[in-house]
Parts: structure tokens; C-alpha cells; sequence
């Protein structure tokens, strides 16, 4: 069932909703969570549907806020949908427009589910600090997506920048399979020591980035980012060496893997892409800071860099790796390991690095700085 | 375990991270069966479609039916169409596909035997299953002596450190003490106990799993689960179903054996157990068994306990027979189609609370539930009339379907009289959450071969519950008389309603 409101306020949504449960003898409050979805208007439709599927194991309430033109006078548009046209959850579109669109916050507050944990999601560009924007700051947890926003180039360095705890980014939930699959591989025996890494992706893949920084970090051996395929096409070949062989993950068509490990038979399996539905079902999972992801992107990101910074040198690239505290690498700051065929724009260097994300905002920024 | 811990890319932290099962394959015995096309093709494809089952995969149909391989591979892609649970994707369907093979034969078989045994060696060499095989024996316990029997002469139990070969059977776990004994170590001379994995579905549901969350994350009801505060408790599994194709089976084992031996008293152990040191296996089995040890029976079985028969009648408007009509059975059996029984716990915390275990076929509706009923409030400050209609509170946790909890209390009813009537308030984990959560048969099958062993009920359990359910057994064997008959769609037969009124209760309806 869908109710429009036009021009309408917090209080007549609530109003409308208690209205709806009464009507509809749906006396339960099942619901988990509050999701609070961050969008353009014109593109909220994805989100809502990959809300509305995962709502089938997170029964939540989702609002959707939708920022129209700034321009002309402030008002609200709301829509409520509930039953089948909002999965097991229901679903509030807010609709906003002038100079209501950054005031968002202020109508969620009324909407959110008493005493449940918000997440709030921003489905297209993310704001710098999600923490500290009025809706980030309601939520425990805040997902962003760096995949979806425009420039992917620099996405990373951003969310480092931006980091607080209790931030996560799509970009790393997409990895979970390949994740898994690379554990999986490392449980069988025999369990020799992983000595280097090759992890292949198109240029553009945050998720490759983040695959290669979260093994070098668990790994504690030489990793190294290559670039492969088209743009777009995500994670392709993930190879760990060990002295005795090699295991080897390659996907070369974004829907089968091959599985190589020395001395056994290659094996198949599907590794499609995780659809949006599946990775906001994982997200909403778990709701406690999420520390691997923390520590990749703070430490095993620049840890990447320093590999790609000294490809002769190895040894002294893992010893560092082994004290697992980036040292500050003073001047040692080129590290064009990405093509940047992006537009030029000098960016704002990333203001008041969090703990310990110093180097790597540091290197970060200066590719992009430099011509 | 220890691989777990070896291995650097697993951080405790990393919640993220799916277990996804080391390289493997099942064997299914009795793979044209029901069981196996209903509940075990549907899990394993929604297992690989998750991406839980390992790359290379190896799925082997053993059975009498003279099938190729391709005739296989269509009956399993029937089955997964009809009741897998997750979308079908031809990606991972191919791939799975490619692991399926099919010995044809019959138990007696050595030539079949000695082909599955080839056919596993193949494997391992083209799909790369590493040696590690789980055998589901989804076959009548008689034919466990002959396959076993055949797997160790083809030497195909053998295994090594870095391989591991896994048995899975179905219950009934035997039909008393004696045979659960002979079938424990007629298993156990082939298979070490860690590798014999009894699947109890019930176990691998979420709302059973939910039940230990339940009582051990909160605060709130621990201190009332006691026999201060509790009145009684009924376990209730009820079917709408009669016996159907199942008669030569159910036939002279009756709804005792067949579910309150293994399904009610696993429930009944979690729902009455003290909380474990931790959750893992060894510690989860000592509190289950501990409590089943300190089981009770009541002094005359004969009133303690109920059994009937389904007569025919109409049933959610259907015609239906009675038991003793059904094909297959014998028009004198005196098997029981229901049963009810009255167990007590002795032990501090659950002194003099009665547990009430019932089950039985085509009843009222399709339910499985534990209801913790409480004692009424001491006193209560109304007047006499304003509480008639009170009943006691109630805790109920909905087992299936429509898994979750209920929560029975008093509201005054509104008005300017003061009355009290009872209400119930819902957690419907269940409408919205089972569309997404995972099948029991996929739990228990990932369990297997990960060699996770909490949700298997062990030797020691199935003994135990042997030793319950075996002088009832012996007790109603004795009275030689025929089960009482009950209309079919109703709630059981005026024994059992008897045996609540002795102790001045009343089943609940569910």
C-alpha cells in the first residue's frame, strides 16, 4: 500500500503511520532497525528495493530522504509505503526541496524508531565526515559507497580522512566473497607461511585496493596492487604465493572463479558480483564498529603504497611491514600506482587526519597534487 | 579448529568472514528419496548459491534406480527449482552441476560399492575433493549394517590426518536402549564418534538456536526460570498430516519414538538446561546431558503418560481416514498416532515444575512450540469478579512455523470497570525473518563439513533419551490395549486432556 502526503510535516507522517497500524491490525513492533537512506531524488528507487529485500532478515523501518532542488520553497513530499510495497519493512520517502534539503536531520529525529539502532546510508556521494553530518550523526553505523560516487579515483583517501568508528563502505562488503574464498583456501592444509601477493583489478576497484591492503595486513608480506582489465570490471586475480606453491583466485568475467592451488585440480565456482540487496543484508548484520575494516583502510592501505614505493627492496618493505606501524615516510611520498586520468582538480587536502592516518593521507594527496 | 587458528586471514574480528566449507563431497545413500529431494538437494544448492559449499564440489546419488548421470542431474535441478529457497542462478547451478555423479546399485552390492569407491578416488583427482567425504545415509536404519559394512570393505572410511570421512544419519537413532547401543557401536566400529553427525532438524532451526539467546543474553528471565516462578511447561509438536507415505516406517515405532525421543527431549534439555561454561560442543552436551540424566518419570505411567489414534474425520475441510484405514497398516496396530507424556526434573532449580511433552499427527494445525507457563501472582488486589478471566502468564517460543515468541499477560480491559483479561504481545521473528533465514538441512549439512559438532546430538544423549522413553514404552507394550482414538483434526484424545486435569491444567491450544 502506498500513501502520498504532500507538503506535509513529521508529525502528520506519524500520525498517518500510527493510523495505518491501527487500520491494518498489525499490532506488532518487529521491527530491528531504523535505516536512513541518503539520496538524490531521482535515484532512490535502487536503494529503497535493496532496502525493502534485506528488510526479509532485518525487519526495519527505512527512510528515505531525498534531496530535490534547493531552489524555490522549503517543503516536504512523504510517502508511505507499507506491505507489499515495502518488503517486510515500512518504508517513509521523504521528498525534500529549497532550503529544507540540508535540514534533513530535523525531520528524521520524529521518525526514528524508539530505543533501535539507526544506520544510515548514503547511497550516492558521501558527506567528507559521515560522523559529523546531522544525519551521520544520529546513526551507530553509517554506510557509504565508493564505488558509487563519481571519482573513485581519490574515494579511498577520503574515507580515510573521514573515518570514524562505526563508518563502513560497500566497497569492502562486495569483497566478502572473495574474502571468504581466499580464508577458505588458507585453512587447508598445508599451512606454510604466505612469502608474497599479487592482487589484480581494474583501475578504477576500490575493492581491489582494499583486497590488497586487508592482505597485506594479514599477511605480513609483500603485496602488490596490479592493474587489469577494464574499468569497472572489479577484482580479477588474486595470487598468494607460499614456498610450497601458489593459490591462485581468478575471475576474469565477473561470474566464475577459478580456484588454483599447486598440485590440485583447478576448481570452479560462481563468484557473481554481490548485488546491493546482499550487501545492505550484511551491513545490517552487525552493527559494532567494524575494526578489520578500520585497520585496513588506516594502515594496510599505506601499506600497499609502501610496497609499490620499493619494488626492489622487498625485505625492507616486509620488515616494515612487520613492526605493522606505517613509519613516517618523510619525503618519500610518490607513489603512482593508480592512473589518474581523472580530472585534475586540486582537492582540499584532508583536513585534521584521524589517529594514526597521517602517512596515508599524506601519500594519498600527493599524486593528485602533483601534474 | 586448528586450522582456524593457523591461519592468518582469520581474525576473530572479522565477523564479515563466511566459514565456507574446505574442499568435499557428500554421498547420498537413498538419494530418490523424499528426504533427499525435499530437504537435501534443496539445502545444497542453497548452500552453493550462498557461496558456503567449496569450489569443486562433489555431490554422489547412490541408489537401486537404474539412472545416468544426466537423468540425475535433472531429478536434483527438478528438485532445486521446486524447493530451494534462494533463487536459481545457472552459474552456480552449472557448477554444482558439474560435480554431480551416480552410482547405480543395492547395498549387497560389492561391484556398486566398489565403483562409488572409484568414483570418489576420481574426484579427488578431477574436482579436487581432497579425500573428504561426508556419507548421509538418508535410508532406513536396517540397511545401515550392510552399507557400513560395504564402506569399510571398499575401504572407503579409512582416512588419513589431512582427510577426513564424516557419517550423517537421520533419526530414529534406533527404537529403545538396546538397539540405539548396537547401532552406536555397529557405527562406531566403522566411524570414530567425532566423525557420526545424528541430524535432529529441529536443532538446526533458528528459533531453537534463538532459544539459548534467549535465556542467556538476558536479564530479564533468568531470575523467573525456576520452579519459583514457573507452573509447568508443555512442549507440543503437533502435525496436520497423517501418516501418509511414511506407514511401513511408522508402523510399530509410533509418535514416541518418532519424535519425542529425539525432537521434544533435545527441547525440553535446552528449555530446562543450566547455562553452559561456554558454547562449544563439549560444554553445550554436558548441560543437556546433565538434565536429561536428572529426568524423572512419573510413579504410575499409565496416568503420566497418554497415547492415541487418529480416527477418520474431517480435517481443515478434507475428508480424511483413519489410521488403522491408511494404506500399509495392519487394521489390529496398536500404534500410537499421539502421544503425551509427564516428565519431571529433579534438580533445584526445576523441583516439583511438571514438563508436559505431546506430539501427534493429524491435529488441530501444523505447530511446534515450548510454552513456559508461570505460576499466578500470589495475590491479586482486585475484586473476585475483575480477574475471572485472567489466566496465567505465559512465555511461549514458537518453533515453527511462524518462528518466534509470545508473551502472555493481563490488561485491564478498557472501561470504567476494573477487568483483567489476558493478552498476548508477539515477537514475529517469524513472518519476516524465516523468508531469509536459513534451512535447517542447510545449517546442519554446512555444519558436517566444517566438522562442527554443537547441533549433532552424541551418543550419550540418545541414550539418555532411551532410557526415558524406554519403560514408557515398555509400561504401554504391557497394557496390550489399543490407543484411544481421537477425531482427526482435533487436539488429541480425552486422555491426555485427563492427565492435565489430574494435576488441575489444561493443554494450551496452540
Amino acid at each position: 500500500m502506498i500513501i502520498d502526503l504532500p507538503s506535509t510535516t513529521s508529525s502528520k507522517i506519524n500520525k498517518a503511520m500510527v493510523d495505518l497500524r491501527e487500520k491494518g491490525g498489525t499490532v506488532t513492533l518487529g521491527r530491528v532497525l531504523t535505516l536512513v537512506i541518503v539520496t538524490e531524488e531521482g535515484s532512490a528507487e535502487d536503494p529503497i528495493e535493496a532496502a525493502n529485500g534485506a528488510s526479509f532478515e532485518h525487519p526495519c523501518r527505512v527512510i528515505v530522504v531525498a534531496r530535490g532542488s534547493k531552489r524555490g520553497a522549503p517543503r516536504m513530499d512523504a510517502q508511505i509505503r507499507v506491505g507489499g510495497d515495502a518488503g517486510a519493512s515500512e518504508v517513509v520517502v521523504l521528498r525534500l526541496y529549497g532550503a529544507l534539503v540540508d535540514h534533513g536531520a530535523s525531520i528524521v529525529v520524529p521518525l526514528l524508531l524508539a530505543d533501535a539502532p539507526v544506520v544510515a546510508w548514503w547511497s550516492g556521494a558521501a558527506p567528507a565526515v559521515p560522523a559529523d553530518d546531522p544525519i551521520g550523526a544520529l546513526a551507530t553505523r553509517r554506510i557509504t559507497d565508493s564505488a558509487g560516487t563519481r571519482r573513485t579515483a581519490g574515494a579511498l583517501a577520503d574515507r580515510l580522512s573521514g573515518y570514524r568508528p562505526g563508518d563502513t563502505d560497500l566497497t569492502w562488503t562486495r569483497l566478502t566473497t572473495w574474502r571468504g574464498l581466499l580464508a577458505a583456501a588458507l585453512d587447508q592444509p598445508p599451512h606454510g607461511k604466505v612469502t608474497s601477493v599479487e592482487v589484480a583489478g581494474a583501475s578504477d576497484s576500490v575493492s581491489t585496493d582494499l583486497l590488497a591492503a586487508w592482505l597485506a595486513l594479514q599477511l605480513r608480506c609483500p603485496v602488490r596492487r596490479i592493474k587489469a582489465g577494464r574499468t569497472g570490471s572489479g577484482v580479477h586475480t588474486v595470487t598468494l604465493s607460499r614456498r610450497e606453491g601458489s593459490i591462485r583466485l581468478h575471475r576474469p568475467d565477473a561470474r566464475t572463479a577459478t580456484l588454483s592451488v599447486t598440485e590440485q585440480p583447478d576448481r570452479e565456482v560462481a563468484l557473481p558480483r554481490r548485488s546491493l540487496r546482499d550487501c545492505i543484508a550484511e551491513e545490517l548484520r552487525r552493527l559494532e564498529p567494524d575494526d578489520v575494516y578500520a585497520e585496513v583502510l588506516c594502515r594496510g592501505v599505506a601499506l600497499v603504497a609502501k610496497y609499490a614505493d620499493a619494488p626492489e627492496s622487498t625485505g625492507r618493505a616486509h620488515s616494515a611491514a612487520s613492526d605493522a606501524t606505517p613509519a613516517p615516510s618523510g619525503g618519500r611520498t610518490k607513489a603512482p600506482r593508480r592512473s589518474r586520468t581523472a580530472v585534475p582538480t586540486v582537492r582540499d587536502a584532508p583536513a585534521a587526519p584521524v589517529a594514526d592516518a597521517t602517512v596515508p593521507a599524506r601519500r594519498a594527496r600527493s599524486p593528485r597534487t602533483r601534474p | 579448529m586448528t586450522a582456524a587458528l593457523s591461519n592468518p586471514l582469520r581474525d576473530p574480528r572479522d565477523k564479515r568472514l563466511p566459514r565456507i566449507a574446505g574442499p568435499s563431497g557428500i554421498v547420498i545413500f537413498g538419494v530418490t528419496g523424499d528426504l533427499s529431494r525435499k530437504k537435501l538437494m534443496p539445502a545444497i544448492y542453497d548452500l552453493a548459491n550462498r557461496g558456503l559449499l567449496p569450489p569443486g564440489f562433489a555431490l554422489v546419488g547412490f541408489a537401486r534406480r537404474d539412472w545416468s548421470r544426466e537423468d540425475f542431474s535433472t531429478v536434483v535441478h527438478d528438485a532445486v527449482k521446486q524447493y530451494a529457497r534462494t533463487p536459481f542462478s545457472e552459474d552456480v547451478w552449472r557448477h554444482l552441476a558439474e560435480g554431480f555423479r551416480f552410482v547405480q546399485g543395492s547395498f549387497d552390492d560389492d561391484v556398486a560399492f566398489d565403483t562409488l569407491a572409484a568414483t570418489l578416488a576420481d574426484l579427488d583427482e578431477v574436482r579436487g575433493t581432497g579425500g573428504n567425504h561426508a556419507f548421509y545415509f538418508s535410508i532406513p536404519p536396517d540397511a545401515f549394517p550392510v552399507v557400513l559394512k560395504q564402506l569399510k570393505r571398499a575401504g572407503m572410511c579409512d582416512h588419513s590426518e589431512d582427510q577426513w570421512r564424516r557419517v550423517v544419519i537421520e533419526k530414529p537413532f534406533g527404537s529403545d536402549l538396546k538397539t540405539a547401543q548396537e547401532l552406536n557401536s555397529l557405527v562406531s566400529d566403522v566411524f570414530p564418534s567425532e566423525s557420526v553427525f545424528r541430524i535432529d532438524h529441529y536443532l538446526g532451526k533458528e528459533t531453537v538456536q534463538n532459544l539459548l539467546a534467549l535465556r542467556f543474553a538476558n536479564q530479564m528471565y533468568e531470575p523467573i526460570w525456576n520452579a519459583h516462578y514457573v507452573d509447568h511447561v508443555q512442549i507440543t509438536q503437533a502435525e496436520d498430516i497423517g501418516v501418509g507415505g511414511r506407514a511401513g516406517y511408522y508402523d510399530g515405532i509410533g509418535a514416541a519414538r518418532d519424535v519425542i525421543q529425539n525432537h521434544l527431549l533435545q527441547l525440553m534439555a535446552l528449555t530446562a538446561m543450566e547455562e553452559p561454561g561456554s558454547f562449544d560442543p563439549t560444554n553445550l552436551r554436558r548441560e543437556k546431558v546433565k538434565v536429561l540424566a536428572a529426568v524423572r518419570l512419573p510413579e504410575d505411567l499409565m496416568a503420566g503418560t497418554a497415547r492415541g489414534q487418529y480416527a477418520a474425520g474431517w480435517q481443515g475441510g478434507e475428508k480424511v481416514p483413519g489410521y488403522l484405514d491408511e494404506e500399509g497398516i495392519a487394521a489390529s496396530s496398536q500404534t500410537e498416532t499421539y502421544a503425551a507424556v509427564k516428565l519431571l526434573v529433579d534438580n533445584r532449580r526445576w523441583a516439583g515444575v511438571p514438563f508436559y511433552l505431546r506430539t501427534g499427527k493429524r491435529l488441530g494445525k501444523r505447530v511446534s512450540e515450548i510454552a513456559v507457563v508461570f505460576k499466578r501472582a500470589p495475590h491479586l488486589p482486585f475484586a473476585k469478579g475483575d480477574t475471572a478471566e485472567l489466566g496465567s502468564n505465559a512465555l511461549v517460543i514458537r518453533v515453527q512455523p511462524d518462528e518466534g515468541i509470545t508473551i502472555r499477560f493481563g490488561s485491564k480491559v478498557p472501561g470504567p470497570a476494573m477487568e483483567v483479561r489476558d493478552v498476548s504481545m508477539d515477537f514475529s521473528y517469524g513472518q519476516s525473518f524465516t523468508e531469509a533465514s536459513p534451512e535447517a538441512y542447510e545449517r546442519l549439512i554446512l555444519d558436517v563439513l566444517l566438522g562442527e559438532p554443537s547441533l549433532f546430538p552424541q551418543d550419550e544423549e540418545v541414550e539418555l533419551s532411551w532410557r526415558i522413553l524406554d519403560p514408557i514404552e515398555r509400561a504401554w507394550a504391557k497394557a496390550r490395549t489399543q490407543p484411544e482414538p481421537y477425531g482427526s483434526g482435533s487436539w488429541g484424545p480425552a486422555s491426555a486432556d485427563a492427565l492435565m486435569a489430574r494435576d488441575g491444567r489444561a493443554w494450551r491450544r496452540p
